[in-house]
C-alpha cells in the first residue's frame, strides 16, 4: 500500500512538471508512469484532469498583432558605439570593404611600430660601434694570411 | 547577432521578421492586452539592439535570450502598474476555431483563462513557457535565471490550482 501510494504521489508531481503529454516524458519516469496507469484508477483520473485542462487551455488563441513588426522596425534605434579601435580601423578602412582587411592591418601593426621603434631607437648599437667591428674582422683575417711572395 | 553588434540594420530587421510572432505571443500572455504586449515587444528588440554585445551565443540561444529581454520587461511592467489589478486589463479572449460554440464551454475557457491570469508571475510565467511557448524545463529556467528545481516546483503549483479549477467547475 505504500509503495503504490508513492508511487501516485510521484506521479502527481511528474504530471505537474510535464504535463498530460506522458509519452514527452523523459524515458525513465515515462515507463514508470506507463506501468502505473495500467494498475491506478486515481492516477488515470489525475491524467484525465491534467488533459483536460491542457486542451482547454489549447483553446486560448493569441489575436493578430497587424502592423506590429512594421512598428518595431519603423522604430529609430539609437547609433552604435563601437570600440575606439574598431572605430579608428572603420575610419581608415570603409565599411564595405571585405572582412579580411581588418585582421590583415591588426596583424601589420606590430610590425610597423618595430620598424618605428627600430628606426628611432639604437638600443646602444652605434654605426661607429657597427664599422670597428666590421675592420676589425677584416684586419684579423688579413693577418692569418701569409705574405711570402713579394707584390 | 554578430551583424547586429557591429550595427547592421538589416541583419537586426531579419532577427525581428524570425522573433517577433513569439514574443509577442509570450507577452501577450503574460500581460493580457494588445497595448502593453505591443509596447513590450517593441522594447525587447529595441533592447536587442542596444544590449546586443551581451548576447554570448556560447551559453544561450537568441529565442533564449529575447525571451529572457520580455520576461523582465513584463515583469518590471507588472510591478509598476500592480499585478492585482490585472484581469481589468485584459481584452477580450481569443479562441481557437475548434473551440465548442456552446456556452459552458467558453465559460470553461474563460475561468480557466482567468485562473491563468490570476497565477502568481512565477507560476504564470513557468507555464506560460512551457506550455505554450514549447520550451524545455531546463530553457524555461534559464530565461527566468531560476533553478530547475524551483521552475518545476512553480510548474507543478500552477497545474494543480487550474487542476482543481477544473476540477471544481465540473462538480
Amino acid at each position: 500500500m505504500t509503495d503504490r501510494l508513492m508511487a501516485l504521489t510521484e506521479f502527481t508531481n511528474y504530471l505537474g512538471r510535464y504535463g498530460s503529454r506522458v509519452d514527452a516524458w523523459p524515458p525513465a519516469e515515462r515507463d514508470s508512469a506507463l506501468a502505473l496507469l495500467q494498475d491506478s484508477n486515481e492516477a488515470i483520473q489525475l491524467l484525465n484532469a491534467q488533459t483536460e485542462v491542457d486542451s482547454t487551455l489549447g483553446q486560448l488563441a493569441v489575436p493578430e498583432f497587424p502592423g506590429l513588426e512594421k512598428r518595431i522596425l519603423n522604430q529609430a534605434l539609437p547609433p552604435k558605439k563601437l570600440p575606439a579601435l574598431d572605430r579608428l580601423i572603420q575610419w581608415l578602412i570603409p565599411h564595405h570593404t571585405p572582412g579580411l582587411w581588418r585582421p590583415a592591418s591588426a596583424a601589420c601593426l606590430p610590425l610597423f611600430f618595430g620598424i618605428l621603434l627600430s628606426n628611432y631607437y639604437s638600443f646602444g648599437i652605434s654605426e661607429e660601434q657597427i664599422a670597428d667591428e666590421a675592420w676589425s674582422d677584416e684586419l684579423y683575417i688579413l693577418a692569418l694570411n701569409e705574405y711570402d711572395q713579394r707584390l | 547577432m554578430q551583424a547586429v553588434c557591429e550595427g547592421n540594420q538589416s541583419a537586426y530587421q531579419t532577427l525581428v521578421g524570425r522573433h517577433t510572432g513569439a514574443i509577442s505571443h509570450y507577452a501577450y500572455r503574460m500581460l493580457g492586452n494588445h497595448k502593453d504586449t505591443e509596447d513590450i515587444t517593441q522594447e525587447t528588440f529595441l533592447r536587442m539592439w542596444t544590449h546586443s554585445d551581451k548576447f554570448k551565443p556560447n551559453k544561450s540561444k537568441l529565442t533564449t535570450w529575447l525571451h529572457r529581454i520580455a520576461h523582465n520587461l513584463c515583469i518590471d511592467y507588472l510591478r509598476k502598474h500592480g499585478n492585482t489589478d490585472l484581469t481589468e486589463r485584459f481584452d477580450e479572449i481569443a479562441l481557437t476555431d475548434d473551440t465548442s460554440s456552446t456556452v459552458d464551454a467558453k465559460e470553461k475557457v474563460e475561468r480557466l483563462y482567468k485562473a491563468v491570469m490570476g497565477l502568481p508571475e512565477g507560476q504564470r510565467s513557468a507555464l506560460t513557457l512551457c506550455h505554450f511557448q514549447n520550451f524545455s524545463n531546463q530553457e524555461a529556467a534559464d530565461i527566468l535565471d531560476v533553478t530547475i528545481k524551483a521552475l518545476e516546483s512553480n510548474l507543478t503549483r500552477a497545474r494543480q490550482k487550474l487542476r482543481d479549477i477544473v476540477g471544481n467547475a465540473d462538480k
